[in-house]
């Protein structure tokens, strides 16, 4: 899975059937973020450390 | 963008959103009136009875979610949402859906996401002049995006 990981931001425009987008009271496309707190794919993996793996 | 009402309220206006695009940042597109969506899930379980009649369950591995919905249609005039999610069903294509308790614009509203394809399309005409769709949503091997549940912020 590459995510969504728990904490992520997605940033979503919205549209109509036709495919034109919906707009706010100022004629502005509405785009809203979504955070995720809950997913499958778990919390984000943890950076690989510098330099590799160590023996 | 207003607040989301706090918890459930009878009257709720659930929606259902759906994107061509995978990934989580495609544009969503509403489907007119949806009706009776549920999201169900479960996890597989492992039985074993090891101990005499102590009868032993693990769960196992991460949940597989499914939406169900009724969708409503204007009889003879559809709309192109009817015939977008149709073509999709009758192709298998995997679509991107959005659940939500209420309108998605509003801060704070819960979404729930996952990416799928229709799994089946039931669909009843019934009295006066309305279409009525009963359809399945379920994940795929192929999903690359994990379902998964979001808070809309400002």
């Amino acid at each position: 899975m590459a995510g969504p990981y728990i904490g992520q931001i997605d940033e979503v425009a919205l549209q109509n059937p036709d495919g034109s987008p919906v707009l706010n009271a100022e004629g502005k496309p509405v785009v809203i973020k979504l955070t995720v707190v809950a997913s499958t794919a778990g919390p984000a993996p943890e950076p690989a450390p510098a330099g590799g793996v160590q023996q | 963008m207003p607040a989301a009402a706090d918890g459930s309220v009878l009257g709720d206006n659930c929606q259902l959103h759906y994107s061509a695009t995978l990934g989580g940042s495609g544009a969503l597109t509403e489907v007119p009136i949806v009706i009776d969506d549920a999201i169900n899930s479960e996890r597989r379980s492992a039985e074993s009875n090891c101990r005499g009649d102590a009868e032993i369950k693990e769960l196992l591995g991460k949940p597989k979610h499914a939406i169900t919905a009724n969708l409503l249609f204007k009889r003879g005039t559809p709309g192109a949402t009817f015939t977008t999610l149709r073509a999709a069903y009758v192709a298998g294509t995997v679509l991107h859906f959005a659940l939500t308790s209420g309108a998605i614009a509003d801060t704070g509203q819960h979404v729930f996401r996952m990416e799928g394809c229709i799994k089946s399309w039931n669909e009843t005409r019934g009295d006066n002049d309305t279409v009525k769709v009963a359809i399945e949503i379920v994940p795929v091997a192929t999903n690359s995006y994990a379902s998964n549940w979001a808070v809309v912020s400002a």
